[in-house]
Protein backbone atom coordinates (compact mmCIF):
# COMPACT_ATOMS: atom_id res chain seq x y z
CA UNK A 1 0.00 0.00 0.00
CA UNK A 2 1.27 3.71 -0.74
CA UNK A 3 2.18 5.77 1.82
CA UNK A 4 2.09 9.31 2.78
CA UNK A 5 5.73 9.25 2.07
CA UNK A 6 6.26 7.45 -1.10
CA UNK A 7 7.49 9.33 -4.12
CA UNK A 8 11.00 10.22 -2.87
CA UNK A 9 13.72 12.03 -4.27
CA UNK A 10 17.73 10.46 -4.02
CA UNK A 11 20.65 11.43 -5.57
CA UNK A 12 22.23 9.03 -6.87
CA UNK A 13 21.71 5.18 -8.60
CA UNK A 14 22.31 1.87 -9.01
CA UNK A 15 22.05 1.18 -5.20
CA UNK A 16 23.76 3.84 -3.90
CA UNK A 17 21.10 6.62 -3.39
CA UNK A 18 21.57 9.21 -0.80
CA UNK A 19 18.61 11.06 0.89
CA UNK A 20 18.32 13.97 0.05
CA UNK A 21 16.77 15.89 3.38
CA UNK A 22 13.65 18.26 3.69
CA UNK A 23 11.43 16.82 1.15
CA UNK A 24 8.35 17.67 1.52
CA UNK A 25 5.22 17.17 -1.35
CA UNK A 26 6.27 16.42 -4.79
CA UNK A 27 4.58 16.00 -8.62
CA UNK A 28 5.91 13.36 -10.56
CA UNK A 29 5.22 14.18 -14.49
CA UNK A 30 5.77 11.85 -17.38
CA UNK A 31 6.57 13.90 -20.82
CA UNK A 32 6.56 12.30 -24.08
CA UNK A 33 3.80 12.57 -26.93
CA UNK A 34 3.07 10.07 -29.83
CA UNK A 35 4.15 10.55 -33.00
CA UNK A 36 1.38 10.55 -35.68
CA UNK A 37 1.43 8.45 -38.41
CA UNK A 38 -1.69 8.70 -40.38
CA UNK A 39 -2.00 8.99 -43.98
CA UNK A 40 -4.39 8.03 -46.98
CA UNK A 41 -4.47 4.39 -46.26
CA UNK A 42 -5.49 5.19 -42.40
CA UNK A 43 -8.97 5.39 -43.98
CA UNK A 44 -9.66 8.72 -42.18
CA UNK A 45 -8.86 7.32 -38.68
CA UNK A 46 -5.55 9.02 -36.93
CA UNK A 47 -2.97 6.63 -36.43
CA UNK A 48 0.44 6.89 -34.08
CA UNK A 49 4.05 4.92 -34.78
CA UNK A 50 3.75 2.08 -31.94
CA UNK A 51 6.03 1.39 -29.72
CA UNK A 52 7.52 4.83 -29.71
CA UNK A 53 7.15 8.33 -27.62
CA UNK A 54 8.74 11.06 -28.77
CA UNK A 55 10.16 13.63 -26.11
CA UNK A 56 10.57 11.20 -23.31
CA UNK A 57 11.24 12.88 -20.04
CA UNK A 58 10.38 12.37 -16.42
CA UNK A 59 9.87 15.76 -14.59
CA UNK A 60 9.58 15.82 -10.86
CA UNK A 61 8.94 19.52 -9.27
CA UNK A 62 9.52 18.90 -5.43
CA UNK A 63 9.51 21.14 -2.37
CA UNK A 64 11.83 21.52 0.56
CA UNK A 65 12.70 22.44 3.68
CA UNK A 66 15.26 24.40 3.19
CA UNK A 67 18.51 23.24 5.58
CA UNK A 68 22.08 23.54 5.25
CA UNK A 69 22.55 19.83 4.41
CA UNK A 70 24.83 18.14 1.68
CA UNK A 71 22.01 17.13 -0.33
CA UNK A 72 20.62 19.76 -1.04
CA UNK A 73 23.69 22.24 -0.87
CA UNK A 74 24.35 19.65 -4.05
CA UNK A 75 21.43 20.57 -5.82
CA UNK A 76 21.63 24.43 -5.00
CA UNK A 77 25.27 24.20 -6.67
CA UNK A 78 24.13 22.08 -9.76
CA UNK A 79 21.12 24.58 -10.28
CA UNK A 80 24.17 27.25 -10.40
CA UNK A 81 25.93 25.63 -13.25
CA UNK A 82 23.80 23.45 -14.66
CA UNK A 83 25.60 20.70 -14.21
CA UNK A 84 23.25 17.29 -14.37
CA UNK A 85 23.48 14.62 -11.83
CA UNK A 86 22.33 11.29 -11.47
CA UNK A 87 19.14 11.03 -9.36
CA UNK A 88 16.46 8.46 -8.60
CA UNK A 89 12.66 8.87 -7.82
CA UNK A 90 10.99 5.84 -5.66
CA UNK A 91 6.94 5.66 -5.64
CA UNK A 92 7.46 3.37 -2.96
CA UNK A 93 4.45 1.54 -4.91
CA UNK A 94 5.31 -2.11 -5.64
CA UNK A 95 9.51 -0.83 -6.51
CA UNK A 96 8.40 1.34 -9.51
CA UNK A 97 11.12 3.64 -10.00
CA UNK A 98 13.09 6.28 -12.68
CA UNK A 99 16.41 6.86 -12.04
CA UNK A 100 19.30 8.93 -14.41
CA UNK A 101 20.90 11.98 -15.59
CA UNK A 102 18.66 15.02 -14.36
CA UNK A 103 19.30 18.69 -15.05
CA UNK A 104 17.86 20.60 -12.10
CA UNK A 105 16.26 24.30 -12.36
CA UNK A 106 13.33 26.58 -11.54
CA UNK A 107 14.22 27.23 -8.10
CA UNK A 108 11.84 29.46 -6.13
CA UNK A 109 12.38 30.19 -2.49
CA UNK A 110 9.86 31.42 0.05
CA UNK A 111 10.55 32.44 2.78
CA UNK A 112 7.55 33.52 5.37
CA UNK A 113 7.68 35.29 8.35
CA UNK A 114 8.57 33.34 11.05
CA UNK A 115 8.54 30.57 9.43
CA UNK A 116 10.40 28.13 8.14
CA UNK A 117 12.21 28.63 4.60
CA UNK A 118 11.67 26.58 1.15
CA UNK A 119 12.79 25.40 -1.64
CA UNK A 120 10.85 24.35 -5.17
CA UNK A 121 12.90 22.97 -7.52
CA UNK A 122 12.32 21.05 -10.74
CA UNK A 123 14.27 17.61 -11.61
CA UNK A 124 14.48 17.06 -15.37
CA UNK A 125 15.62 13.98 -17.06
CA UNK A 126 18.07 14.54 -19.65
CA UNK A 127 19.05 11.57 -22.02
CA UNK A 128 17.77 7.48 -21.50
CA UNK A 129 16.78 6.76 -17.92
CA UNK A 130 15.96 3.40 -16.23
CA UNK A 131 12.81 2.63 -15.27
CA UNK A 132 11.41 0.22 -13.02
CA UNK A 133 7.65 -1.47 -12.92
CA UNK A 134 6.11 -1.89 -10.15
CA UNK A 135 5.67 -5.74 -9.30
CA UNK A 136 3.03 -7.13 -7.22
CA UNK A 137 4.00 -9.11 -4.28
CA UNK B 1 19.10 15.49 20.44
CA UNK B 2 15.77 15.43 22.54
CA UNK B 3 13.17 16.88 24.22
CA UNK B 4 15.60 17.50 27.71
CA UNK B 5 17.80 19.34 25.33
CA UNK B 6 15.35 21.31 23.82
CA UNK B 7 14.09 22.50 27.58
CA UNK B 8 17.44 23.39 28.83
CA UNK B 9 17.93 25.27 25.56
CA UNK B 10 14.57 27.66 26.97
CA UNK B 11 16.22 27.11 30.24
CA UNK B 12 19.76 28.68 29.27
CA UNK B 13 17.69 31.53 27.44
CA UNK B 14 15.77 32.21 30.55
CA UNK B 15 19.35 32.88 32.25
CA UNK B 16 20.52 35.13 30.14
CA UNK B 17 17.77 36.83 31.85
CA UNK B 18 19.30 37.55 34.85
CA UNK B 19 16.23 36.21 37.14
CA UNK B 20 18.27 35.23 40.19
CA UNK B 21 18.00 31.15 40.54
CA UNK B 22 16.81 31.30 43.96
CA UNK B 23 13.44 33.11 42.66
CA UNK B 24 12.79 30.63 40.05
CA UNK B 25 10.31 27.78 40.36
CA UNK B 26 11.23 24.96 38.14
CA UNK B 27 8.72 21.87 37.62
CA UNK B 28 8.81 19.21 40.21
CA UNK B 29 11.01 20.41 41.88
CA UNK B 30 10.55 21.98 46.14
CA UNK B 31 10.51 25.97 46.02
CA UNK B 32 9.94 27.86 48.59
CA UNK B 33 9.80 32.17 47.99
CA UNK B 34 12.33 33.99 49.68
CA UNK B 35 11.04 36.20 52.61
CA UNK B 36 7.92 37.93 51.79
CA UNK B 37 8.30 41.92 51.21
CA UNK B 38 6.62 44.37 49.28
CA UNK B 39 9.57 43.39 46.89
CA UNK B 40 9.19 39.79 46.73
CA UNK B 41 8.74 38.18 43.52
CA UNK B 42 9.45 34.52 41.94
CA UNK B 43 8.33 33.29 38.53
CA UNK B 44 7.63 29.34 37.62
CA UNK B 45 8.75 27.75 34.77
CA UNK B 46 7.02 24.88 33.12
CA UNK B 47 7.75 23.16 29.69
CA UNK B 48 5.01 22.18 27.32
CA UNK B 49 6.11 20.42 23.93
CA UNK B 50 3.11 20.33 21.87
CA UNK B 51 3.22 19.10 18.27
CA UNK B 52 5.57 17.06 16.42
CA UNK B 53 5.46 16.55 12.55
CA UNK B 54 8.30 15.06 10.79
CA UNK B 55 10.33 18.00 8.30
CA UNK B 56 10.93 15.73 5.35
CA UNK B 57 9.91 11.97 3.90
CA UNK B 58 12.50 9.82 5.11
CA UNK B 59 13.49 8.61 8.65
CA UNK B 60 16.67 10.26 8.04
CA UNK B 61 14.90 13.74 8.71
CA UNK B 62 14.33 15.62 10.99
CA UNK B 63 11.50 16.01 12.92
CA UNK B 64 9.54 19.88 13.54
CA UNK B 65 8.61 20.27 17.23
CA UNK B 66 6.30 23.14 18.30
CA UNK B 67 5.54 23.51 21.84
CA UNK B 68 5.63 26.64 24.11
CA UNK B 69 6.76 27.33 27.77
CA UNK B 70 4.84 29.25 30.36
CA UNK B 71 6.38 31.58 32.85
CA UNK B 72 4.40 32.78 35.28
CA UNK B 73 5.47 35.33 37.35
CA UNK B 74 4.41 36.20 40.88
CA UNK B 75 4.58 39.33 42.90
CA UNK B 76 3.30 40.37 46.47
CA UNK B 77 -0.02 40.81 46.47
CA UNK B 78 -1.05 44.19 47.50
CA UNK B 79 2.12 46.00 47.71
CA UNK B 80 2.88 49.07 47.49
CA UNK B 81 4.30 49.11 43.27
CA UNK B 82 1.10 49.50 41.40
CA UNK B 83 1.99 46.03 39.64
CA UNK B 84 4.90 47.74 38.16
CA UNK B 85 7.37 45.28 39.76
CA UNK B 86 5.34 42.06 37.95
CA UNK B 87 5.67 44.41 34.43
CA UNK B 88 9.17 44.77 35.20
CA UNK B 89 9.53 41.22 35.60
CA UNK B 90 7.48 40.46 31.97
CA UNK B 91 9.91 42.81 30.39
CA UNK B 92 13.05 41.43 31.89
CA UNK B 93 11.82 37.84 30.87
CA UNK B 94 10.73 39.41 27.01
CA UNK B 95 14.24 40.73 26.08
CA UNK B 96 15.01 36.95 27.07
CA UNK B 97 12.61 35.99 24.54
CA UNK B 98 12.09 37.80 21.57
CA UNK B 99 11.14 36.96 18.34
CA UNK B 100 13.43 35.25 16.30
CA UNK B 101 16.39 34.55 18.81
CA UNK B 102 17.77 31.15 18.75
CA UNK B 103 19.36 29.01 21.37
CA UNK B 104 20.91 25.73 21.87
CA UNK B 105 22.19 22.99 24.43
CA UNK B 106 23.97 19.65 23.27
CA UNK B 107 23.84 21.09 19.85
CA UNK B 108 19.98 21.13 19.82
CA UNK B 109 18.98 24.36 18.00
CA UNK B 110 15.41 26.17 19.59
CA UNK B 111 13.57 29.65 17.55
CA UNK B 112 11.64 31.57 19.79
CA UNK B 113 8.58 32.18 17.63
CA UNK B 114 6.46 34.37 19.45
CA UNK B 115 4.82 35.27 23.07
CA UNK B 116 1.52 36.02 25.02
CA UNK B 117 0.67 37.54 27.68
CA UNK B 118 -1.54 35.81 30.51
CA UNK B 119 -2.96 38.65 32.64
CA UNK B 120 -2.09 38.89 36.24
CA UNK B 121 -5.08 38.26 38.95
CA UNK B 122 -5.06 37.64 42.70
CA UNK B 123 -3.95 33.77 43.38
CA UNK B 124 -3.92 33.34 47.30
CA UNK B 125 -1.36 35.91 48.37
CA UNK B 126 0.35 36.36 45.28
CA UNK B 127 -0.12 38.37 42.47
CA UNK B 128 -0.16 36.49 39.22
CA UNK B 129 0.35 36.23 35.87
CA UNK B 130 2.75 35.29 33.10
CA UNK B 131 3.93 34.60 29.50
CA UNK B 132 3.40 31.82 26.89
CA UNK B 133 6.47 31.85 24.73
CA UNK B 134 6.10 29.58 21.60
CA UNK B 135 9.06 27.69 20.16
CA UNK B 136 9.81 25.79 17.01
CA UNK B 137 12.73 23.05 17.24
CA UNK B 138 13.61 20.77 14.61
CA UNK B 139 14.93 17.29 15.96
CA UNK B 140 16.91 14.02 14.90
CA UNK B 141 14.21 11.36 14.58
CA UNK B 142 16.39 8.39 14.89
Amino acid sequence: MAGSNDYVIKAGTGGSEVDILGQLDGTLTINGAPVETTNKSSGGYIEYLDAFMAGKQVQFAGNFNLINEAGQNTIKGDIESGVQAEYTIETGVGGESWSGKFVVSGRSDGAPLNGVPTMAVTFMSSGIYTYTAPTVV
Amino acid sequence: MSDSDIRDAMVGLLNTAGIPVANISFENKPFDPDDRSDSSYYIAFYFMPSTEDSAGKTLNDDSEQLGSIQISVFTNLNSDYYGTKYLETIDTIKGAFLTGVEASYNGQAVTILDSSNISPSDSESWYQGGLTINYRAFKKRV
